[in-house]
């Protein structure tokens, strides 16, 4: 049986996972997990706590601790920032490499954003840009946009990528964990580290490979910077987007499906709707739509949206659709600003679940399914849940809106959704959306499941074809092919690293995002400062010191000056009174022998 | 000139509220120190303002051409002044960093380490950029703004097409809450007999309703129009920072709903009113109380915004309902109909109350620097009633 590592960025990325991490399991193999940041804002860590008391052959654990995180690196830069928390902490070598890492995969993922296929996507491009160090940015936002410095550039920092030696707390942890294959995700986060896990692998002779765990993973974040072995997707859609945007040759790309959502196949309702609608606040009489929420970076503020759209229900003249339910279900990572909706102002709608809701309480995904289940349709700007809906086989819509043009046309992920291949109905406007609807509702237009999407996106083996087993059985297979041979460094690799060492100080200085005056000035305050120091230094040994000695001499001098000066006045004293006894004496016995009286 | 101060002023029309507010602005001061405006031509834009009550001088001909020099390099002065202010503060800024920076070394003596802190705090106050402060004081006086002849018949023609006619009682209603709120309040309007008009960027769907006109969807938007309809008003009911100074410069009564903090918002002149929304902490979803909007953290969440470039705080806003958008008109009616008597005492108290918590506010919050009290002077407007009696 195997052995396989599964680094994860942090315990959240289980739930695509947990199905085929079970299966592999229960085949017999050691499934050993390492989260790289630990997470428990949403119940992460209950999660991964779960699944490791689930099998004796999984086990959790952290990966090893590196010297600087990504979060970190961006926490150096904060502008805005006044406490100062470890800056002047001594910086090893290793914080230079991490440093130097960092800045040049950030690099990269800012400037994949100027390539042609990005050309509507600003708000991507603005959010790699506030990751950067400003230095970088005034520079690199002329320079990448002509093709050919940007290519240039991209080589460069591919060249120097090569140059950057693997960290030895990793390759020393995939030596004692000692895999037969290393699975990555995601692996393309902004500026990760978790590059370093496919390089150590490489060194050591380790079999690698990147499970691509969203959707829009491969669109909207960062590129696969060094590539690993083997590239498993969900579709064919993905598998071009993994060659054409990532550079990853066919062969080297396994299409699985979408594993996480084989539970949606599966599933059926929990409870009556009655129940259901009863629990949620639902008149049970009615029909509702089922409103989905997104995520921050595509609807920041989303609420105000979500009324407007339910107003524009309420008030459509449409009898039909003007006494619709509606149900509001948050983004479980943006589901905050929904405090601020007040659906007591609304006859028959509800938020459900309630706000702050556990995500890994008993019985969440069994109500979610219901919510979609008993729903006559969804709606959302931007979201998975779309996909899961159409699984379920409800009609889908979304709302075009320029407050989420970011989110929509400006994301490459979106087009899955709503071209011609796609399953949600789009629409340009709230009027438009709300004669779709209707259309929908009365049957004018077609509804139920699309088995063409959901063949082409989800499950690309078929249909009826679960894709966890697939996934799973693609995982066993490439844990049992032979160890690639092991990739120590070159020897010029090794020489460049002299150089490239002053350039990952340069990286870990310029990684503040100061002005570059502050660095030409930093050297010579240090130096007023060091001496500064050292005064300060001489003043304490003067004080801890010098000062008492000569506290103490001065005290001994005065007390010997006091104790020889009342010496000599009592000597004076007795001598001078032996002197008056001793004239006295001699003055008697003269009196006495001239017979004076 | 006859040896009197000069005002030049050349207000940039592509923005009316804006160049009003300079306009009233320069002659208040004018006013106070016995000074003249002069405002130069700009040939660039159409819509222009005249002051009737304050002296105006016309430039013409070579001491046109001279003033007009003399205004680019007082521009250019200007513009000079506020980079090098930008710069001063960037850089003390920086520095202040570096001694924190160096500060938080822990091989250096403390008594060092204590004295770079101490320098790096006395740096801050040149780290915060120069505020240009709100002239609340200078507006508080009106001051009668004029159209040319020429632009007044051309706005009462437009107007007229869009179905406004001369002299029916009028309120612009500006609002991006929710249609059915903003629905309510202009029935409302309606039953009591006004003419609604429309404005603002984002238009929501309006019904098509008689004595109801959407200015909204005009494309593209006439400043002229806007500025023209606010005149023509009995009232405005607002929820930009916008409209609210064209009002100061029309000097028409106006409402603003929605403010997310008492000190932008509050009126400046008598015949403002305005309505706070009811914010809410995200964290604990419990809706903050008047008092707690003039606390310093609700203004640090602010700050952080706005220094990290957030979309989004610890606060979440939820608008006046439609029962306290009518409660306000209400108010704002009988005040119109009563020739704004007296204040409560609440509205009184809470006005101290908004002074004494600007000047406290001042020193840590920019934000309640620039929009708070000009000296002790934070308006002559009023919170609506009903809100000022649950702050008491």
């Amino acid at each position: 049986m195997s052995r396989i590592l599964f680094v994860m960025l942090h315990p959240g990325f289980i739930r695509y996972y947990e199905d085929a991490i079970h299966t592999l399991a229960a085949s017999g193999h050691q499934v050993n997990l390492a989260f790289e940041v630990s997470r428990d804002k949403l119940g992460e860590d209950v999660t991964a706590q779960r699944l490791a008391a689930s099998s004796p052959n999984i086990h959790c654990e952290p990966a090893p601790q590196r010297t600087e995180s990504v979060r970190d690196f961006l926490a150096r830069s904060d502008r805005a920032a006044v406490r100062v928390h470890d800056e002047q902490r001594p910086r090893s070598g290793q914080d230079a490499w991490e440093s130097l890492a960092t800045t040049v995969r950030l690099l990269e993922d800012y400037l994949r954003f100027f390539e042609p296929e990005f050309r509507g996507a600003e708000t991507l491009r603005v959010r790699a840009e506030k990751r950067l160090p400003r230095v970088y940015t005034n520079v690199l936002s002329v320079v990448a946009r002509s093709t050919a410095p940007r290519r240039l550039v991209r080589q460069l920092l591919q060249g120097i990528e090569a140059v950057i030696p693997t960290v030895d707390s990793i390759d020393t942890f995939l030596r004692d964990r000692n895999p037969d294959l290393l699975l990555v995700t995601p692996l393309i986060e902004l500026g990760s580290q978790q590059v370093d896990y496919v390089k150590s692998a490489r060194k050591v002779g380790i079999r690698s490979a990147l499970c691509v765990a969203s959707w829009d993973n491969l669109t909207s974040k960062g590129l696969i910077r060094v590539l690993p072995d083997e590239v498993v997707v969900w579709n064919e859609a993905q598998a071009a987007e993994a060659r054409t945007l990532h550079g990853v040759p066919a062969d080297r790309i396994i299409v699985t499906g979408a594993q996480t959502f084989d539970r949606w196949f599966a599933m059926r309702p929990s409870r009556s709707r009655e129940d259901f609608c009863g629990r949620a606040g639902l008149d049970p009489n009615r029909p509702y739509l089922l409103y989905t929420g997104s995520s921050v970076f595509i609807a920041p503020e989303e609420v105000p949206f979500a009324e407007r759209w339910l107003l524009a229900l309420r008030e459509s003249g449409i009898p039909r659709l003007a006494e619709l339910g509606a149900l509001f279900r948050p983004h479980p990572a943006n589901a905050r600003q929904w405090h601020a909706f007040d659906s007591s102002s609304f006859p028959n709608a509800a938020i459900w679940p309630p706000v702050g809701t556990d995500p890994n309480s008993p019985g969440f995904k069994e109500d979610f399914f219901d919510s979609v289940y008993y729903s006559d349709g969804v709606v959302g700007i931007n979201t998975s849940a779309q996909i899961e809906a159409s699984i379920v086989g409800r009609p889908v819509f979304t709302v075009r809106s320029p407050e989420f043009a970011h989110g929509q046309e400006g994301t490459l992920h979106f087009r899955h959704l709503v071209d011609e291949r796609g399953v949600v109905r789009e629409a340009a406007s709230l009027e438009a959306h709300v004669q779709q609807l209707a259309e929908v509702l009365n049957g004018s237009l077609p509804s139920g499941r699309k088995e063409d999407f959901l063949k082409w996106f989800v499950r690309p083996h078929g249909v009826d074809t679960p894709a966890t087993p697939i996934f799973a059985s693609a995982i066993e297979t490439l844990s049992c092919k032979s160890r690639p041979a092991p990739r120590p460094d070159s020897a010029g690799r090794r020489a460049a690293r002299v150089p490239a060492f002053l350039v990952a100080r340069a990286a870990l200085t310029l990684a503040e995002g100061r002005p570059l005056w502050v660095y030409f000035l930093r050297p010579p305050m240090t130096l007023a400062i060091r001496v500064a120091a050292a005064l300060y230094e001489l003043q304490d040994r003067w004080d801890e010191h010098v000062r008492p000695a000569l506290k103490h001499t001065r005290r001994a001098v005065w007390r010997a000056w006091y104790e020889s000066s009342q010496r000599l006045g009592h000597t004076w004293r007795r001598s001078k009174k032996r002197l008056i006894r001793a004239a006295r004496g001699a003055r008697g016995t003269a009196r006495r022998a001239f017979g004076l009286r | 000139m006859n040896g009197r101060p000069v005002f030049l002023l050349r207000p940039d029309w592509s923005q009316p509220a804006r160049a009003g507010i300079d306009l009233l602005a320069a002659a208040a001061r004018a006013r106070e120190i016995g000074g003249t405006v002069c405002l130069l031509p700009d040939s660039t834009h159409p819509l222009r303002m005249s002051l009737e009550d304050a002296p105006v001088i016309a430039a013409e001909g070579r001491q046109a051409a001279w003033l007009s020099v003399r205004w680019r390099m007082a521009s250019a002065a200007r513009e000079l002044h506020a980079w090098w202010r930008e710069t001063t503060a960037s850089a003390a800024h920086e520095w202040r960093r570096e001694l924190r920076r160096q500060a938080a070394d822990e091989r250096l003596p403390f008594a060092l380490r204590q004295r770079l802190r101490e320098m790096a705090d006395a740096t801050a106050r040149y780290a915060r950029p120069e505020i240009d402060r709100y002239p609340r004081r200078l507006l508080r006086a009106p001051s009668s703004v004029s159209l040319s002849r020429t632009l007044i018949e051309e706005a009462r023609t437009e107007l007229k097409a869009c179905g406004i006619d001369e002299g029916v009682p009028l309120v612009t209603f500006e609002s991006r809450t929710r249609p059915d709120v903003a629905a309510a309040a202009i029935a409302f309007l309606l039953r009591e007999g006004y003419t609604v008009a429309r404005v603002g960027g984002r238009g929501e769907r309006v019904r098509s309703c008689d004595r109801v006109v959407d200015l909204t969807s005009m494309r593209p938007r006439s400043p002229l129009l806007e500025l023209f309809c606010v005149s023509a008003s009995t009232f405005i009911v607002c929820e930009s920072l916008n409209l609210q100074q064209l009002a100061y410069v029309t000097n028409t009564p106006s409402l603003l709903i929605n403010a997310r903090e008492p000190f932008v918002a509050y009126p400046v002149r008598a015949n403002g009113l305005f309505a706070l929304c009811t914010p809410i902490d995200l964290e604990t979803a419990q809706g903050l109380t008047i008092g707690d909007m003039l606390t310093e953290p609700y203004f640090r969440d602010l700050r952080k915004q706005e220094a990290r470039g957030r979309r989004r705080g610890s606060y979440g806003y939820r608008d006046n309902t439609a029962d306290e958008l009518i409660k306000a008109l209400e108010e704002m009616k009988a005040c119109i109909d009563s020739g704004w008597p007296g204040e409560s005492d609440s509205q009184s108290r809470f006005r101290a109350r908004v002074v004494d918590a600007g000047a406290a506010l001042a020193a840590v919050s920019p934000h309640v620097a620039e929009w708070g009290p000009d000296a002790g002077f934070i308006g002559d407007g009023r919170l609506v009633r009903f809100q000022a009696d649950r702050v008491s």
